[in-house]
């Protein structure tokens, strides 16, 4: 019988060319690239702004501002990295990885968000600076008080364009206050005022992105079906392909417990990297090293080389000693 | 002669041994095994060619940053280039992925290769995430909040804060990429050394059960 080789070295060679194969598929690909990239070109679909919000859902920004002044915000209860908050701390019985590296990225959305520009703002504004007395020397009782009777007022507000009338209520500073705030981001200052962690070069726009996180990017998020019960990751390119290759990661959000759990980030997160560790694995996996030996797909991919050997045609003829047995001797 | 300076001399001494194995004709060999015979063959060379369109791409946006890929004309070109080399470059290696398993290429001494290949899209995954963050749109936007839940959650937002477009675009253009190549360099290298593994034994494949690891 005739014995199996190891070393690729010791089969029939062939003539082959390895620079002629690595350009052809250079610009094989470059190719049909540039022609999808003349013929569809790249997605893209405007950022939103913090101007957009105040502009055209300014009952949304004066909620959203409301809440973040008087630290009921999601972000505010979030928890790590950004606060000690439990909101949305996620946990596997006793298992919060989230909890491991503490809060490495403060953010006091009260602050950040409303009193630092509307401060700001003072020079422009000289009446804002009482307001802010009032508000700093309130005891948190009175402030709560003041946006909870705010935030009941404004659910009753008329709307004109981008002017918000909210009928009189008892809450102190907080109407004036928001209104300037709201003045701030329809003019486009606001996200500039926020997005300060850095003194000059400023690329962590983590205080914007957390102010809109909430109602404004979800309601339009929603409007184009991106939410993450919807596959919102893989298509989110409009016409696109998108990333594809995250269906895995995508199809968990869609099942139980992941879609249900308030978890469902965490073990999603876990589950991918138990299927990266098993695929890494292979190889030392009895059983699952031995599906595609089962499976047989192989003798498509080779039926050239088995058909010579079955059938023993010309330079396909199969070895007729191991190179083990070389080796030993 | 000292001890520490024997020790010394041997590990340079295997790093210039094992050097002196890849010769160019081990690297771009004439003559290859005459199983090497399939369009499957392609896949892996089609995946490096997407690559080498990527980082090419890449390279020119970065040089002309971020308010030119958003600007109609060659920026908007040169993204598309760079999006759809990114989608040739996942297509092609997850074909390429999957015909190397269907052909059980870990075997015979070949578990690293495959080690370092599935490593390698791994990487490509993170950094492709952190491409989509770095756009600057809508999209970028979204998934930048979106993602901050998965990556706090899971216990590294404390450190990849994906809201911070400095860190997200280092890791992307240089980070990433950097470990990227060189895992798939090594994977290369690997392949040249191994050589192509060869088919399964077509006669009695039980009995040969235990070489085939």
């Amino acid at each position: 019988m005739r014995r199996y080789m190891t070393d690729p070295a010791k089969y029939p060679q062939a003539r082959f060319d390895l620079v002629k194969e690595a350009v052809i598929s250079g610009v094989v690909v470059l190719v049909i690239v540039v022609i999808a990239s003349l013929a569809f070109g790249a997605p893209y679909v405007k950022p939103l702004t913090i101007k957009q919000v105040a502009s055209t859902e300014p009952v949304l920004f004066l909620q959203t501002a409301a809440h973040e002044l008087d630290d009921t915000s999601a972000i505010a209860q979030y928890g790590p990295p950004y606060n000690n908050g439990t909101g949305s701390l996620q946990a596997i019985g006793p298992f919060h990885p989230q909890t491991i590296l503490g809060v490495t990225f403060p953010i006091n959305p009260a602050k950040v968000d409303v009193l630092q520009p509307l401060s700001m703002a003072t020079p422009l504004d000289p009446a804002l600076k009482p307001l802010l007395t009032q508000w700093d020397g309130a005891s948190h009782q009175q402030q709560a008080a003041w946006v909870n009777a705010y935030l009941a007022a404004l659910s009753k507000a008329t709307v004109r364009g981008s002017a918000v009338v909210v009928p009189a209520a008892a809450d102190g500073p907080v109407p004036a206050m928001l209104s300037a705030l709201q003045a701030l981001g329809s003019g486009g200052l606001m996200s500039g005022a926020l997005d300060r962690l850095a003194p000059v070069y400023r690329y962590d726009v983590a205080p914007s992105l957390l102010f809109l996180q909430g109602a404004a990017l979800q309601q339009a998020a929603q409007k184009q079906d991106l939410l993450g019960g919807e596959w919102g990751i893989m298509h989110d390119e409009l016409s696109y392909p998108g990333p594809w290759w995250l269906t895995p990661y995508s199809a968990l959000y869609q099942i139980p417990p992941y879609s249900t759990s308030s978890a469902g980030d965490l073990m999603a997160a876990y589950t991918m990297l138990l299927i990266l560790l098993v695929l890494l694995a292979v190889p030392f996996t009895p059983g699952l090293r031995d599906v595609p030996r089962k499976l047989r797909l192989y003798r498509v991919i080779w039926r050239d080389w088995y058909h010579g050997v079955e059938h023993g045609s010309g330079a396909s003829a199969p070895p007729s000693r191991t190179d083990r047995r070389e080796r030993a001797t | 002669m000292s001890r520490r300076e024997t020790a010394s001399g041997n590990w340079t001494e295997a790093v210039r041994r094992r050097a002196e194995t890849f010769t160019w004709d081990a690297l771009l060999p004439t003559e290859q095994p005459v199983y090497v015979r399939s369009v499957v063959y392609s896949f892996g060379a089609l995946t490096l060619g997407a690559l080498v369109v990527v980082v090419a791409s890449g390279i020119i946006l970065a040089a002309n940053g971020p308010f030119w890929w958003q600007t109609p004309g060659a920026g908007v070109f040169m993204r598309g280039i760079h999006y759809w080399g990114v989608q040739a470059f996942f297509f092609f290696m997850i074909l390429h992925l999957t015909a190397q398993f269907f052909m059980g290429s870990w075997r015979l001494g070949r578990a690293g290769t495959w080690f370092l290949g599935v490593l390698s899209f791994a990487l490509s995954v993170v950094t492709a995430f952190t491409g989509y963050l770095s756009r600057g749109d809508f999209f970028s936007q979204w998934n930048q909040v979106q993602a901050k839940d998965a990556f706090n959650g899971s216990g590294i937002g404390g450190w990849f804060n994906v809201l911070n477009n400095g860190q997200i675009y280092g890791l992307h253009i240089a980070v990433l990429p950097a470990i990227l190549i060189a895992a798939v360099s090594v994977h290369l290298l690997l392949v040249r050394r191994h050589g192509v593994v060869p088919p399964y034994p077509a006669d009695n494949e039980q009995a040969d059960k235990g070489v085939l690891r």
